[in-house]
């Protein structure tokens, strides 16, 4: 009888001590980056002239890992830059594809403690855009197309770092940026959120004024998180955001991690 | 997550089952069943200690004997299903024997025994009726099926998933409460990947996605324990039910036989055509011919030591699919001459429609051909018994399964549903055929120990279950290669002004479809009379070759002891390792598609890799290898508190981790607690009655398909090509130099692969320009709280013996989830995670419901006085927002990782009637032996399923998801299915040459009166993109509402398009709620069975 005993609580006491050593925790997100362009608020720091003044602007991410490789690369693209390029023409002639519109930098697989993967050793994106002369009206008058003078533009990002958690894959960022036009320069803080979700409602007259609620969900809608309405993109509803005036977009309210506290 | 809609959407499955007619040879396995009882003394009515019990059958080797202890109790673990005899022996007591005890599989039979003292004299002993049925030991529902039921009730209809090796899947369709799903058999509410499939104590799920493995013939079967609910915690890691197989084995005796079947298609009844749309292409799918032969036997090596068992049976199955094609009907000119197509276009003339408002056709002759689908399985066993001594025996079965379809100018069938991998030919054979491959091949070992006169009991076993499988293409060329069809892109038309079937196929003089050589502008602007909408050129596309693993151990110890009543302990380790090493790829390295404009050509499927912005690397091969561990254990105690009743409890314990395809964790389960706690009483003390309740929760085993595409580091990225050439580019147009014998379009090969031909697709904020990244290769994320998928269930009822053999009764059923593991993409589709709907990180998505309740009623008969009976009648209710494993809506297999929580947008409307839900299901079996004389008998079997409709729905498109994944009034609006019925029989004569030998001839017939029940009405209400309709009136219902902004002045609720538009009339499909299937029509399979 004793015997049974001893057999019966030694043999339970070595499947507690089997089942205790079995919790294995969940994976890390790895340091994914989102697809599309980021809604970026830029804070100025310090600078001054109109390069100094800008709200904000679209930037796109795309990362890059060979499979089996230790670390990849991520290019930054800003809209402005991107545009002048690609919708107004405008042409660098020392790089006529507009190769140096990107940024590239070095990321890691996983994110560091503070769950963050920082992007380094980013190269400066930078164009410098030849003059475009005016278009004379042949029957006098008025230029047909004024032209444009030469343009040089410059985006230096350092200690660019991506948020990366379970909740938030890769979808916010925060970094310091270094922007040149010209012969002004001015340094910025920016911190970014994807999707961009456009926040533009319109007053009394039929003007687009921003519109707070349409960064927030509206339960009583149906509607469980903030969408926009063209690509159909849905913010998380536990980032903490708010309707920025100048951009008509929602951007993040807090530094990287802005989340709403639970 | 997306459906990968590489072979198309299954059709329905005409749920089918085959089983062979076994005849009486005996067989032994590893046993599950307990003789159990007390023994008193007739006289004094007190317990007998020290009688010796002795239990016999055919199907044992050498005899079991225990001692009775000092209340009189006896029990004989372990035993082998078959028909006992116990004799018990005392001194100063009558020997007492009792025959004819029925043990099935996994049963414990109690048999009390009264002693007659031997100084009784002059009292005449009777024979005390019957051997008691009930199983009083166990709260577990289901039912036991052997050879008796197989013999005489036509089982395994022709036509459904591995009909023609009459796989023993099919006989779970019995139990009470289980259907024929799309993949397999669901029991209680649950989907067919959840059920749990042991074979000789082996587990043969398949690795990937959870459905049997090894589906073996049942002829090489001894008995099937299907349990749909209430198990114990010796079973586990299975949501659905359990189905328990113990193979044949061999005797003291040689005894085998050598069978074969046919199911001749032309025997097939005509089932109603499905009126439909006019199209151009038509294909008329139906059974050619079905059947299997083979022969097995089982014998002594050494008698009452070593037994030996064998048996190899090859099946067939081919299908006709008779392709034709039409042209559209349109009316004469006044002089009986056609109209050309231009002067359609221009005076707007309408193609002629019948009275539904379909398109009507005519035949071109001379364009009917005929193809064939087929697949070829052989099956095998071979299987050792070996008894060392009376208390221990080891037992080692190797069998498997291999099966091959398709081959060169032939169709494939799908493995995983049954079905023919194309419902109608929209292409050339070469981009539509393939060649499947599905082997299993499994090893099992099992050990089986007693010590302390049976008190103690330890088995172990040992295990390794290899699947095969490939997708490749018809000329057997293999993926990553760039030779034969292998090397071939795919190419997909679906302009939406159609083309012609004549830009694609030699057709014969007289036909009216415009030629495209001819007619460049009617080419551009939408073929009149051949138009056809959807064409694939080119090679096979998707291919892939799967290597699948599992190695599994478990030891289970079992300890008797008293203590205020009886205790039988069981305490087991088990240990499983799973792999799939997939490898994938597209013929020629990309999919391509024409737009929807006509004017360019986009690679919708393409493996590879970006390095640098508009720099990529194209993967002929990619390779994903996941792995899974689990570990489990389980304590459990069956108690018979003071001898009057029964309770069972105890706790599970399981632990899985998956890995990915860097070797590193991917997700991991942890903390699955199952307890289960559960009372039997048997108010007749005498083993004829119980009544019982169960509580259980059970925990999923996770199959890899999750850790292939979530973990896998798949790369996919896209290009758009222009198609018309200019003065900066050649263009790509497949369709120039196109091979219409071969199918080849040799530009995918060469122009279209000249990056001039590329289109800017980046916007200002994309780094890369002329492509698009659709496959990152970021890992899944999971939620750090991730809860592992559980379920749980009460069951109570109640079974009382009315008849010698035969018992009735009740019970009523409960099941709902706990936990669900879903992914889940906040942005439309973008990035996804992995968690729980409902909680954690996900806490603002729905939560995952399922709810199952059940009564049923039923009644069982053994087969004994020559004549056996089965009825239940299950009236259940199946709500929720989740089916399962699979999605039934679109047949998409992906487990837990399918398109149910994907999209927000999705979500609404989702809760309501699954598409599973019966009310009323009606099951009756009846069979009987009619013996003529002493060498002839026939038997005669009938059953009769009948069962109340499931929902049907009204369902929109998606702009990213496609087809059916909108939900646009709530689930279940569209009303119910009708009625189904059928009525299948069997008759079989059997004439005994000698005493060991006879030969049996017998003849099936399934759905005898050809009811053509309707089994499928087309539930697309438009392929239009539309926002789930939201209700707000609560006087009215959705329908009622709901308008539509065209048709009612003043709706103001109306339809929209996903992008706010308003929904149009003309855009309602024609085709909605119309049938679109009918039930299986008869069918006739002849059996010939010769047995020694």
């Amino acid at each position: 009888m004793k015997l049974r005993i001893i057999g019966i609580v030694a043999g339970l006491i070595g499947v507690a001590a089997y089942v205790g050593a079995c919790n294995v925790p969940q994976p890390s997100p790895g340091c994914p980056v989102g697809h599309g362009p980021y809604a970026v608020k830029f804070t100025k720091v310090t600078g001054t002239g109109p390069c100094s003044q800008i709200p904000g602007d679209l930037v796109g991410l795309e990362k890059y890992v060979v499979p089996g490789a230790a670390d990849g690369k991520v290019a930054i693209r800003v809209n402005t830059l991107g545009s002048l390029w690609a919708d107004v023409g405008r042409v660098d002639p020392a790089d006529p594809d507009g190769k140096k519109i990107n940024a590239l930098g070095k990321i890691g697989l996983e994110p560091g403690g503070d769950n963050f993967c920082p992007i380094t050793g980013v190269s400066a994106a930078e164009q410098a855009f030849e003059e475009i002369p005016a278009t004379p009206n042949p029957d006098g008058g008025a230029d047909l197309d004024p032209g444009a003078p030469a343009l040089s533009i410059k985006y230096q990002w350092k200690n660019f770092k991506v948020y990366a958690t379970a909740l938030a894959p890769g979808t916010q960022f925060a970094s310091d940026l270094t922007y040149t036009e010209d012969t002004c320069t001015a340094e910025y803080k920016a911190w970014g959120v994807w999707p961009p979700v456009a926040c533009a409602g319109e007053d009394a007259d039929g003007n687009p004024v921003p519109d707070e609620s349409l960064c927030h969900p509206n339960p009583d809608a149906g509607q469980r998180s903030a969408c926009d309405p063209n690509s159909g993109f849905c913010l998380n509803s536990d980032f903490d955001v708010t309707c920025d005036k100048d951009l008509m977009l929602c951007v993040l309210k807090q530094e990287p991690p802005s989340l709403l506290k639970k | 997550m997306r459906i990968n809609r590489n072979r198309g959407v299954a059709r329905i499955v005409r749920a089918s089952l085959l089983a062979g007619s076994l005849f009486g040879s005996a067989a032994l396995a590893q046993g599950t069943a307990v003789l159990t009882g007390t023994v008193n003394d007739a006289a004094t009515k007190q317990p007998v200690g020290d009688v010796v019990v002795t239990a016999t059958s055919p199907s044992l080797q050498g005899e079991q004997v225990v001692v009775t202890d000092d209340t009189g109790l006896y029990r004989i673990p372990n035993l082998p299903p078959g028909a006992y005899t116990i004799r018990l022996e005392k001194e100063a007591y009558k020997p007492f024997s009792r025959g004819d005890i029925n043990v099935r599989i996994d049963r414990t039979i109690r048999v009390n025994v009264e002693l007659l003292p031997e100084a009784l004299k002059g009292e005449e002993v009777v024979v005390v009726g019957r051997a008691p049925t009930i199983d009083i030991g166990s709260t577990s529902t289901g039912v036991s099926v052997g050879s008796e039921f197989i013999r005489n009730i036509a089982v395994a209809r022709p036509g459904g998933k591995n009909s023609a090796s009459r796989s023993f899947e099919s006989l779970a369709d019995i139990a009470p409460g289980a259907n024929a799903d799309l993949y397999g058999v669901s029991l209680n509410g649950t989907t067919s990947p959840e059920n749990n499939f042991v074979v000789d104590g082996l587990s043969v799920n398949d690795p990937a996605y959870g459905l049997l493995g090894t589906p073996l013939t049942v002829d090489f079967i001894q008995e099937v324990n299907v349990i749909s609910g209430a198990f114990m915690p010796e079973y586990g890691r299975a949501t659905g039910g359990i189905m328990n197989v113990v193979t044949k084995s061999g005797s003291n005796e040689f005894h085998g036989s050598v069978f074969g079947n046919i199911t001749p298609g032309a025997l097939e009844g005509e089932t109603p055509d499905i009126k439909r749309e006019g199209t151009v292409i038509a294909t008329k799918t139906t059974l050619w011919n079905q059947g299997d032969f083979g022969a097995e036997m089982g014998g002594p090596v050494l008698k009452d030591k070593l037994w030996f068992y064998a048996g190899f049976a090859p099946s067939f199955t081919r299908y006709r699919l008779l392709r034709s094609l039409n042209q559209i009907r349109y009316p004469t000119r006044p002089d009986g001459t056609n109209y050309t197509p231009q002067e359609i276009r221009s005076q707007g003339i309408q193609s002629v429609k019948d009275e539904t408002g379909f398109t009507l056709t005519d035949p071109i002759t001379g364009t009917e051909q005929s193809y064939f689908a087929d697949m070829r399985s052989f099956q095998y066993i071979g299987k050792l018994t070996y008894l060392l001594s009376a208390d221990h025996n080891l037992t080692l079965s190797v069998y498997g399964t291999p099966t091959t379809s398709g081959g060169q100018n032939r169709f494939g069938i799908d493995p995983q549903d049954g079905s023919v991998e194309v419902g109608n030919i929209v292409g050339h054979i070469a981009a539509l055929a393939h060649r499947y491959t599905a082997n299993a091949n499994d090893v099992s070992l099992k050990w089986s120990s007693s010590f302390m006169d049976k008190h103690a009991l330890l088995d172990i076993a040992l295990g390794w279950h290899h699947q095969d499988s490939g997708v490749a293409p018809m000329d057997g060329s293999r993926v990553g290669g760039t030779q034969g069809l292998a090397g071939n892109p795919g190419v997909i038309y679906r302009r939406t002004q159609a083309h012609s079937i004549a830009e694609f196929e030699d057709l014969p003089a007289g036909s009216l479809c415009e030629d495209a050589a001819t007619a460049a502008s009617t080419a551009v602007r939408g073929a009149k009379y051949c138009p056809v909408t959807n064409y694939r050129i080119g090679g096979p596309s998707y291919l892939d070759e799967a290597a699948l693993d599992r190695y599994q151990g478990k030891i289970v110890g079992t300890y008797l002891f008293s203590a205020v009543g009886h205790h039988e302990v069981k305490a087991g380790l088990d240990f499983e390792t799973m792999s799939y090493k997939h490898d994938k790829g597209y013929s020629g390295g990309y999919l391509l598609r024409e737009s929807t404009s006509g004017t360019n050509f986009a690679d919708i499927r393409q493996y590879g890799y970006v390095t640098e912005p508009d720099v990529t690397t194209q993967q002929l091969l990619a390779t994903a290898r996941s792995t899974s561990v689990t570990g489990g254990g389980f304590i459990q105690d069956s108690w018979k508190v003071l001898d009057l009743f029964a309770l069972n409890f105890g706790v599970r314990y399981d632990q899985q981790t998956i890995y990915g395809n860097n070797g590193g964790v991917g997700m991991a389960l942890n903390g699955q607690v199952s307890p289960r706690v559960g009372f039997v009483y048997d108010f007749t003390q005498q083993g004829r009655s119980k009544i019982f309740g169960n509580y259980a929760r059970f925990f999923e085993g996770v199959p890899l398909d999750v850790g292939d595409r979530s973990f896998g580091d798949e790369r996919q990225f896209m290009r758009i090509r222009f198609r018309s050439a200019t003065a900066s580019r050649k263009g790509c147009d497949p369709l120039k130099g196109y091979d219409r014998t071969t199918g080849e379009a040799p530009q995918t090969k060469n122009e279209c692969l000249d990056p001039n031909n590329y289109a800017t697709l980046g916007g200002s904020t994309d780094p890369s320009q002329l492509l698009f990244v659709t496959g990152g290769g970021d890992r899944t994320p999971v939620d750090p709280n991730l809860q592992p998928q559980s379920s749980d269930e009460i069951v109570v009822g109640g079974e009382y013996e009315v008849v010698p053999d035969g018992s009735a009764g009740i019970t009523y059923t409960k099941r709902y989830m706990v936990n669900v593991i879903e992914d889940m993409s906040r942005d439309e589709a973008n990035t996804y995670f992995i968690g729980n709907p409902g909680s954690g990180i996900a806490s603002d998505f729905p939560k995952a419901v399922r709810d199952y309740d059940a009564v049923t009623l039923f009644f069982t008969k053994a087969f004994s006085d020559n004549w056996l009976a089965q009825a239940s009648y299950t009236w259940s209710t199946l709500t929720g927002n989740y089916a399962g494993l699979f999605r039934p809506e679109t047949g998409q297999l992906d487990p837990n990782i399918n398109s149910d929580f994907d999209l927000i947008s999705l979500l609404d409307n989702r809760l309501g009637p699954l598409p599973g839900d019966r009310t009323h299901q009606i099951k009756v079996y009846g069979a009987k032996e009619f013996v003529l004389s002493g060498s002839m008998a026939f038997n005669l079997g009938l059953s009769y399923r009948g069962r109340s409709g499931t929902p049907l729905n009204y369902y929109a498109s998606h702009p990213i998801y496609g087809t059916d994944e909108v939900f646009v009034f709530p689930r279940g609006s569209g009303g119910r299915l009708p009625w189904r019925h059928d009525v299948d029989s069997h008759l079989g004569f059997t004439y005994k040459i000698t005493k060991e030998n006879a030969v049996t001839v017998s003849v099936d017939v399934f759905n005898l009166f050809n009811f053509a029940g309707v089994a499928g009405r087309d539930q697309r209400f438009t392929n239009s993109d539309l926002q789930p309709f939201v209700n707000k009136d609560p006087s009215k219902t959705p329908q009622e509402a709901a308008c539509i902004a065209g048709s009612d002045a003043k709706c103001a609720t109306p339809l929209v398009h996903t992008d706010g538009s308003p929904f149009e009339i003309s855009e309602i499909n024609p085709n909605f709620k119309n049938v679109s299937a009918y039930q299986a029509p008869r069918s006739v399979r002849f059996g010939a069975k010769v047995t020694f």
